[in-house]
């Protein structure tokens, strides 16, 4: 007998069933050879039935009609259900789908009613039958009593049915005996090997015919069969054909045994699968050089494919990924996910994607977390639930976009806090970028102008509009579409002018023009820094003037002291010895008195000449001042002049040379007095500025101030405006003289309401560089 | 009749005061610098030393500390310029009687060497010290 796991082939599918229309109106009775059958079967030991694709019992051998009792008559055809049931299917109808699923039955159970009445157990065997033009025409059965003996198994392979079982056998098919010797190959084989069945039965072993990697291994489906007598299905393998050319096959093999169990060969039926194995190729070529790991598992969780990412994600041979469960590699976010698909999938929705985005270690030997792009799909793919899960590293992605963005912070931060003003503006004149140093300079902020477009005439006039866009175009201040360093004007939201130093340039993309961008640095502080470096230079230039005249007066005057000394003497003596006479006392007189005239202008200039303060001691500043106006009040210049002294109370106690600022106070009152002509006000101030520890000291007249032409010229030595005789053109110079040396500064400018202001700074702790200590 | 020691590198000074002390009933000795002036005095017959400060060969500081080692109580007057104030109060310091300064008037002159010899205290000053 024959025993396998053969699965019909398709297409004999429904041809036992009583409702196919179809195949009953193409494959009619007529078409059955009944003649054939009882020429053959009529003297068959064993009763026979043969039956139509409508079910209709055709034929019946003498056998079959003793067992039965029945026999075929035309006016009342006898259906095979009338006698014959499928064990535990009355209705017989799961026969049929039995064998249009196995293309075969062997030794099915099923009951046979006899012509006793009796419905005795019997063993069924069938065979669909064709004609020679491979229609399906019915098929063949034969019944044995369940407890009897199937007789000679050589008999029966080689008699008509079993040879017609195996002719017809839709797929290339070989039988071996135990030693492996081919004793059968079907027409399907012989055409796909190249060999004839005369060449091959007998002669040569199925190893010798196919020429698998498996022949000769334990891997043999055919050995393997026979040794375990287990049927295996689907086995992949590679033939070689007569001109060696390689063919894929999935292999079915089984056992053959006889009436006692005992193998006594196998079989071994092949299916050519190169579309298959070609398409599997190029599958696996799309998934091998996809940048995605891509693996696909079966419902019950086993990895069945991985492409070699997915390998190298895992640090894994992929090889090694076949067969594991997938929540051995996964995390739980992922298997949760998967299993909330397998829920939802069902006939109405056979397929469920989900897309997320995951960051984490992916496996332990990895210290750096990473952050992959994941696409779970789980697939109804037949009765199978398949998983397919895409991951993308996108590390890298983040990697690089996040330094894109740390390098774009650092541009914009170095655009944002750029002491310059930065200013974009697209082709249309909007504007991109209004940077921190823009606002500051041009007083707009950014959010009222970025997004708008900004007329050029709110921030230049028209012809420095102009006169930009001409230099932008030409070679005059860098290159053409640049400028570089330009002094140009600036407006200001509240309507200031704002000097700066300006720089321009195109911006294009693909030579196309798509913006602008100005920089421009404020010039107003370094040009307020220049006016005062110069006004400080002139100031110095002055100063080292001063002193010069001073040192050159004071080494005159000390010469002129000794002859001083000698007129002086003899004047005196003179005096004395012309008592008596009045005209020459006179004359005398007048000598003493220009001579102590020397004297004083020689006191007055040493000390101006003096280069450092006779002493530092602690003193009150206001006490001072308010000193130096009581004695000048009471003096008959000061009688019709007002002075109003305000003084700040709590100025700290300053140290240095009292006597010598009475003496600036007591000069510079003195000269007011004189400016005003005896008639006016003096207002005296004192300030104290904690910041600076400086006192600031104001002297103001109410005169007709200074001609601005000399305002420079007042603190020389020798200058004066008094006639000759009236004043030295020194009081000033000591004046300033002594300031300098307290670490101070004089300035003076006309009052705006007439009259001349001196200013005085003095720090109230007199640099000790200036001091000479004399007591 | 008192002796008084001029000592003054200007000859023209020198003899002004030679005569104007002269004039006054002094008896006057002269000496160009204050080496010179140092060997008069150690003769014994000086009351008062009317020296200018500065001086070639020897000044008024180095003949203030000699005679002061050799003559504790003679009085010695500081003629001085006044660009050199300051060492006109360092002889102060060191032991001078007083100081006139240049161009001074013979009256004040008269009357700080009357002081110096009667060992009065110096008459009250007319020009103003710079402290």
């Amino acid at each position: 007998m024959i025993s396998g796991g053969h699965k019909a082939c398709p297409y004999v599918t429904g041809a036992f069933s009583d409702g196919d229309e179809i195949r009953t109106k193409k494959m009619g009775a007529e078409v059955l050879n009944v003649e054939f059958f009882r020429q053959c079967f009529n003297e068959f030991p064993d009763p026979v039935i043969v039956a139509d694709t409508e079910g209709r019992v055709r034929f019946l051998n003498h056998a079959a009609q003793t067992l039965t009792g029945r026999a075929i008559k035309e006016e009342s055809p006898l259906a095979w259900s009338d006698f014959l049931r499928l064990d535990g299917d009355p209705s017989l109808r799961a026969l049929p789908d039995r064998c249009l699923e196995q293309g075969s039955l062997n030794g099915v159970q099923v009951r046979l009613k006899k012509h006793t009445g009796d419905w005795a157990p019997f063993a069924l065997s069938a065979q669909l039958t064709r004609d020679r033009d491979g229609r399906l025409t019915g098929c063949v059965a034969v019944v044995r009593e369940a407890s009897s003996s199937p007789g000679n198994e050589d008999t029966f392979l080689k008699g008509p049915i079993s040879s017609s079982i195996i002719n017809n056998f839709p797929m290339p098919f070989y039988t071996v005996d135990t030693n492996l010797t081919i004793t059968y190959m079907n027409d399907h084989l012989e055409k796909v090997t190249g060999y004839s069945r005369d060449e091959v039965v007998n002669r040569m072993t199925c190893a010798e015919l196919l020429r698998t990697e498996q022949c000769h291994t334990k891997d043999c489906a055919i050995k393997q069969a026979m040794l375990n007598r287990t049927p295996i299905a689907g086995l992949r393998r590679v033939i070689h054909d007569r001109e060696g050319r390689k063919i894929p096959v999935a292999a079915h093999a089984s056992m053959i045994t006889d009436s006692e169990q005992n193998v006594i060969g196998g079989f071994e039926a092949i299916r050519d699968i190169t579309p298959l194995v070609e398409a599997e190729q190029k599958i696996g070529m799309i998934t091998e050089i996809a940048q995605q790991g891509i693996l696909m598992a079966e419902e019950n969780r086993r990895i069945v494919f991985a492409n070699s990412k997915m390998g190298e994600m895992f640090e894994l041979p992929k090889e090694e990924l076949i067969g594991r469960d997938i929540s051995e590699l996964l995390p739980l976010q992922h298997l949760k996910i998967i299993e909330g698909l397998v829920k939802k999938v069902d006939p109405d929705h056979p397929q469920q994607m989900l897309l997320c985005s995951t960051i984490q270690p992916f496996s332990p030997s990895l210290q750096e977390y990473r952050a992959f792009e994941t696409c779970i799909i789980v697939s109804l793919v037949g009765k199978s639930v398949l998983t397919y899960v895409f991951f993308r590293d996108i590390t890298k992605n983040i990697e690089v976009e996040r330094q894109l963005h740390n390098a774009n912070s650092f541009l914009n931060n170095i655009i944002r806090s750029s002491a310059d003003g930065i200013v974009v503006v697209d082709d249309e004149g909007k504007v991109l970028i209004f940077n921190e140093g823009a606002e500051r300079i041009l007083g707009y902020r950014a959010e009222e102008v970025v997004g708008k477009q900004i007329a050029s005439s709110q921030i230049y006039s028209p012809e420095v509009a102009r006169e930009i866009m001409r230099l932008m175009r030409g070679n005059d201040y860098g290159p053409p579409g640049k400028i570089t360093s330009l002094r140009v004007t600036l407006v200001r939201r509240d309507g200031e002018d704002v000097p700066v130093s300006f720089s321009s340039a195109i911006i294009k993309k693909d030579d196309r023009e798509i913006g602008s961008v100005g920089i421009f640095s404020d010039l107003r502080e370094r040009i307020r820094i220049r006016k005062e470096l110069e006004e400080a230079k002139i100031q110095l230039m002055q100063t080292e003037k001063i002193a010069s005249v001073g040192r050159l007066a004071a080494g005159v005057a000390h010469e002129i002291n000794n002859p001083l000394s000698g007129i002086l003497l003899y004047a005196d003596m003179l005096v004395k010895e012309l008592a008596d006479n009045p005209q020459w006392s006179a004359d005398l007189q007048e000598i003493i008195d220009q001579t102590l005239r020397c004297k004083e202008i020689v006191t007055r200039l040493l000390e101006f000449s003096r280069q450092s303060v006779g002493q530092r001691v602690p003193f009150e500043i206001n006490h001072t001042i308010n000193r130096s106006a009581e004695l000048l009040a009471r003096q008959s210049l000061f009688h019709d002049i007002e002075f109003v002294i305000d003084l700040q109370p709590d100025i700290p106690q300053m140290t240095g040379d009292p006597g010598q600022l009475q003496q600036v106070f007591t000069n510079l009152i003195i000269n007011a007095g004189s400016a005003m002509n005896g008639k006016g006000k003096i207002v005296i101030t004192s300030r104290f500025d904690p910041e600076c520890e400086e006192v600031s000291l104001q002297f103001a007249d109410s005169g007709l101030g200074i001609d601005p032409d000399i305002m420079n010229k007042i603190f020389e030595p020798f200058f004066t405006t008094k006639r000759p005789g009236e004043g030295t053109g020194l009081g000033l110079s000591v004046v300033y003289g002594i300031i300098q040396q307290h670490g101070g500064n004089i300035e003076v400018k006309n009052s705006e309401l007439g009259g001349a202001i001196f200013t005085m700074t003095l720090p109230l702790e007199c640099p000790e560089d200036n001091i000479e200590f004399t007591c | 009749m008192h002796t008084i020691i001029v000592v003054d590198d200007e000859k023209v000074i020198r003899e002004g005061l030679r005569r104007l002390l002269s004039l006054e009933g002094y008896r006057v000795l002269t000496a160009e610098n204050g080496r010179v002036a140092l060997d008069l005095i150690r003769s014994g017959c000086v009351d008062v030393v009317l020296c200018d400060l500065k001086m070639p060969v020897m000044g008024a500081v180095e003949v203030l500390e000699e005679v002061r080692r050799t003559h504790a109580d003679l009085p010695v007057v500081i003629v001085t310029g006044q660009g050199s104030m300051d060492n006109a109060i360092e002889c102060m310091k060191k032991g001078a009687y007083d100081f006139v300064t240049k161009p001074f008037r013979t009256d004040f002159l008269l009357s700080v060497l009357k002081c110096a010899i009667e060992r009065l205290p110096p008459p009250p000053r007319l020009q103003k010290l710079p402290f």
